[in-house]
């Protein structure tokens, strides 16, 4: 089987977001959101709000628990601002009413002033002396430390030594389906109906936040119309919850594009700073790096974000010694956030761009380079710590130098081409301390299906028609005999967040380590029905069949196995597999994936095509290639974004783009074929299995692709995206201009 | 949520221009609306929609005795893209019209609405080859210039694209990525045996036309890129017309 589970309706337009199909009654909510990105709320009255006909519920943070706040590693961030508003779009109030001009009147009605505070713009001024405060502890949000050998002493002994400088784009998720959703109240308690990576965490915060018991909330959150990290944090479903708690009426919130683009978690942008050096031979010595990150308003997950990306800024290189610094700085920058990447992406492309430019330094070509500086298969991860080995790292290497030559370009005065490299690794699934293991169900239904049940969710990577394919696979069953049933807190089996790539390894270690068992019990129940022995039995399509008597339907079908034996369950669990290690987030796994991206640089205008993409990633033999294939794509398109097209950019705290005609994300015209090489060999010992294909072939497309422009130029970019500007002067610097 | 335009439907062109009259600036006329919405904001329109798209100015497209080509000014973009006429005699615009707003937006778009709108991309290409605009009312045939789009009371008939025997044309969008994008330049040129004319817009800046002699006269007429544009634009601008103008020249001497 290879059909994408869905994708009949979504050709047809007649899939379903989560917030769409409200029950009749459902309520319209609006959000009053602040014009200011910073400023102290003086006022803020909803009187007249309240006492409109129609209205059924307003409420502000006066309504929300005063020691609610949300965050990861972090807790700093209210669902409705209290006191103060820290970025433009951040929440004020939030209405429910009984239609959506009602609720948008009302919005209008609210009363409020806002004495502005000083604006905090940049992360390097947020950090001086004297800046303004966003929140009581100061502008440094969070801060990383590491450094390993005499690193003085390596840069002395280094042949060529190099210094590159780059600063990363605030790349926007825009996902298709908005931040929102639809709130059922019952006496009790609510149905959540709403986007989310993790319905079991978004279970806890809901019912904490409206002092229920976990039992009472139920989560739905899947299926995601797109998310990329975005909807990974808790967005619009607290305010959702209290309006319909509040009202007692069903409530749907849904955020529009312009609010979307001010509200919603963005990619931090990166200052990232490196000197790197090796020896006469080309080996490595030395990496010292400085980075500073620009985190927007309030945590979220920017702690996690900086060290991940901090792990990464080796690439998968063995430096001899390294001395990194990270900073992560508050802003009134919107908030950054999750994103498909997660930091490695902005620190693997300013490493890759480093390794090339000293590579042609040092006088090797840029593969070779990294064929003699990999890291060793058995050696410790990045930061120290034990990691699973990584016997497959010369094997990419080897797969990216065989690829076959790109076919010659008519030659142009027009145009100048460059060929880019980069080969990579970021870890998969959370750093120590997890959430890292995970709970799930098999389950023979009433109706005699076998039924994988989690609460990992479905965004259009692809996880259904995995699990459904592993299903077959794994049971010998026909399509109608299996299940699966994703992303909500009914199972009652908590599988973590579907996030860092590992939604479709834990769904497939689950199926593996309750396979045995599951089938025990599927056998016992049979045996005892058919009143024979349990090794003359098969399960095949449809059910039983008895082995010396084979006939063409089964002896017993899992139906009448259920309706006999009742419904048969086996809940599984998996341990996390984490590494702690004192002071420092680290990860147990690597995923490795290399890169060849092709670029065409206008001479005339400065702009820039991507013409070829080449991926190889390594995640071990593709379960649905369809989908596999469409998460390489999908993260192609997303890494020429990030090199080409995209940027959010911010003055004095305001939006400057507020819609998709000023933000501009990659069409099909801007994508090449992106061809797919999966380096499908696992080490027969690999305790694993499969690797996530969610985000490595991003990490690696975009260092490719800025180190294609670097080729093509002789001149490295030093901010993403890639200016057309930047490319003219470039040009005219070298006296290549027509 | 917006607010819902008001609409009137006139029967005929007179109708729409004694609505118009009546209206005076309450209203104003509108086709795919692609265009006027962009500057509506939540609040939508403030004037009534007198919605010209239904309405009969003759033929999209019509070929006339002298060689020029009459298009109709509420023909939808994607209809004059495809339409077999124009890929024949205008087959630069039928592949110009691919980098104006996606299938979608040219389905609505009308051709009337581009070049009326103020930044409309086919502006440049029609300021190149020297199309009139014929208005109704008192007939008159008025080249593209900035005082066309100050006069929203006059109804926008047909654009005429005279012969262009032997004339080369070429016109080329810069936007911030391949397809689907604002520009940020537009230029185009109809070169003759003797002389050629040019256009460019800078995004923000009105478009600028020049004649000149052909062969030309190096370096460009400066006043074609606007003065206070972005220096970018300005030389992105500059290196589009020379590297197309030097390609024309190269194929002459050839
Ligand atoms: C998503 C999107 C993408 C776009 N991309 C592009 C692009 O790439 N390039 C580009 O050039 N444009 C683009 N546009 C703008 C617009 O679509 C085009 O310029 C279009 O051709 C305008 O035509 P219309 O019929 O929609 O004009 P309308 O919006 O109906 O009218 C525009 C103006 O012209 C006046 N008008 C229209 N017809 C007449 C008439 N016959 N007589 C008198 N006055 C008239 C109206 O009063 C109004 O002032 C885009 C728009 C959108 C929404």
């Amino acid at each position: 089987m290879n059909a994408v589970t869905g994708l009949e309706e979504k050709l047809r337009g007649s899939f379903r977001y989560l917030a769409e199909g409200q029950p009749v009654g459902t309520l319209h909510g609006a959000l009053l959101t602040s014009p200011l990105a910073h400023a102290t709320i003086r006022r803020l009255d909803v009187s007249a709000a309240r006492s409109l006909n129609g209205v059924h519920a307003v409420v502000t943070a006066a309504d929300v628990p005063s020691d609610f706040v949300m965050g990861t590693a972090i807790l700093d961030r209210p669902p409705l601002a209290r006191g103060k508003v820290r970025f433009q779009g951040e929440p004020m109030a939030a209405v429910a009413a009984e239609t959506q001009e009602i609720a948008n009147a009302a919005i209008a009605l609210i009363a409020f002033e806002l004495e502005p505070l000083p604006i905090v713009s940049a992360p390097g001024d947020a950090l001086n002396e004297g800046a303004a405060k966003l929140h009581d502890s100061g502008n440094l949000c969070s801060s990383f430390i590491y450094s390993r050998g005499k690193v003085d002493a390596d840069f002395e002994e280094c042949a060529h030594v190099i210094d590159h400088r780059l600063t990363t784009p605030r790349q926007v998720p825009a996902a298709m389906e908005l931040e929102g959703g639809i709130c059922i109240p019952s006496p009790t308690g609510i149905e959540l109906r709403a986007a989310t990576h993790s319905p079991f965490y978004t279970r806890s915060l809901i019912a904490s936040m409206l002092g229920l018991p976990e039992r009472d909330v139920r989560v739905i959150g899947s299926p995601i119309g797109g998310s990329y990290g975005g909807k990974e944090e808790i967005h619009i479903q607290p305010v959702l919850a209290l309006l319909a708690w509040t009202a007692r009426r069903p409530v749907r919130l849904i955020l529009d594009r312009p609010q979307s683009m001010a509200f919603a978690t963005t990619r931090h942008p990166f200052e990232i700073a490196l000197k790197i050096g090796c020896d006469r031979a080309g080996r490595l010595l030395a990496l010292a790096a400085d980075v500073l990150v620009d985190n927007g308003a309030y945590a979220s997950f920017g702690p996690e974000v900086l060290d991940t990306g901090m792990e990464c800024i080796q690439s998968a290189y063995a430096f001899r010694s390294v001395k990194l610094r990270g900073r992560l700085a508050y802003t009134n920058n919107g908030v950054g956030g999750a994103f498909r990447g997660f930091g490695a992406l902005q620190t693997l492309t300013a490493i890759e761009l480093a390794v090339d430019i000293l590579a042609r330094k040092a006088g090797h070509d840029p593969l070779t380079f990294r064929r003699i500086n990999l890291a060793g298969a058995n050696d410790p991860g990045p930061l120290g710590q034990a990691i699973i080995p990584q016997p497959e790292l010369p094997k990419v290497a080897d797969a990216l130098s065989s690829l076959p030559a790109w076919r010659d370009e008519t030659p142009s005065q027009r145009y100048l081409s460059g060929t880019g490299y980069a080969l990579v690794r970021k870890g998969e699934g959370f750093a120590g301390g997890g959430p890292n293991g995970a709970s799930g169900v098999l389950a023979l239904t009433l109706d005699g299906q076998v039924m994988f049940q989690s609460s990992l969710v479905e965004m259009g990577q692809g996880l259904e028609t995995t699990v459904r394919n592993t299903l077959l696979a794994t049971f010998d069953l026909d399509e109608a005999d299996i299940g699966c049933a994703t992303g909500s807190t009914d199972a009652g089996a908590d599988s973590g967040p579907t996030s860092a790539s590992r939604g479709t390894q834990i769904a497939l270690r689950l199926i593996r380590a309750g396979k045995m068992p599951f089938l025990e019990k599927l056998y016992v129940g049979a045996a005892e029905i058919l009143q024979v022995p349990m090794d003359a039995l098969r399960l095949g399509p449809g059910g039983f069949y008895q082995r010396m008597a084979p006939q063409n339907k089964p002896d017993l079908s899992l139906s009448d196995l259920a309706a006999s034996a009742g419904e048969i369950v086996t809940q599984i669990g998996i341990p996390g597999i984490e590494t702690m290690q004192a002071g420092a987030n680290v990860h147990t796994l690597f995923t490795t994936c290399a890169a060849r991206a092709r670029v065409r640089i206008d001479r005339w205008t400065g702009q820039v095509a991507c013409t070829g993409l080449d991926l190889l990633p390594a995640c071990g033999p593709p379960i649905s290639p369809v989908a596999f294939q469409g998460q390489m794509t999908g993260a192609g398109a997303q890494a020429l974004g990030f090199c080409l097209t995209e940027h959010q950019p911010y003055e004095e705290g305001t939006v400057m783009a507020s819609n998709f005609d000023s933000y501009f994300i990659p069409t099909i015209a801007d994508v090449p074929d992106v061809n797919v090489h999966p380096v499908t060999w696992l080490a027969p010992d690999d305790p694993v299995g499969i690797r996530g294909g969610g985000e490595i072939g991003l990490n690696a497309a975009a260092p490719a692709i800025a180190n294609a422009v670097a080729s093509a130029l002789d001149a490295a970019p030093t901010h993403l995206p890639v200016r057309p500007e930047w490319v003219l002067d470039a040009l005219a610097r070298q006296g290549r201009t027509p | 949520m917006n607010a819902q335009p008001t609409y009137v439907r006139p029967a005929d062109v007179e109708d729409a221009i004694s609505i118009k009259a009546s209206l005076g600036p309450a209203g104003i006329y509108g086709c795919g609306l692609t265009a006027a919405q962009l500057g509506w904001g939540v609040k939508g329109p403030e004037q009534t929609i007198i919605d010209i798209a239904g309405l009969d100015l003759g033929s999209d497209v019509c070929l006339a005795d002298s060689g020029s080509m009459v298009l109709a000014a509420n023909a939808p973009l994607e209809r004059l893209r495809l339409d077999p006429l124009i890929s024949r005699q205008l087959p630069w615009f039928a592949e110009f019209l691919r980098y104006v707003g996606s299938t979608a937006t040219r389905n609505q778009a009308s051709l009337g609405g581009n070049l009326l709108w103020g930044a409309g991309d086919l502006e440049v290409l029609f300021a190149a080859v020297d199309a009139k605009l014929r208005f109704a009312g008192n007939g008159r045939a008025q080249s593209l210039g900035p005082t066309v789009s100050d006069q929203p009371e006059d109804l926008l008939i047909s654009i005429i694209v005279p012969a262009l025997q032997g004339q080369r044309i070429f016109v080329e969008k810069l936007g911030h990525r391949q397809a689907f994008s604002p520009s940020r330049v537009v230029v185009a040129g109809c070169v003759g045996r003797q002389s050629a004319r040019l256009a460019v817009r800078l995004a923000g800046h009105p478009v600028a036309t020049v004649e000149t002699p052909w062969p030309m006269n190096w370096p460009l007429d400066d006043a074609l890129f606007a003065g206070n544009a972005a220096p970018y634009l300005k030389s992105a601008a500059h290196n589009l017309l020379r590297g197309h103008l030097a390609q024309l020249a190269q194929r002459d001497m050839a």
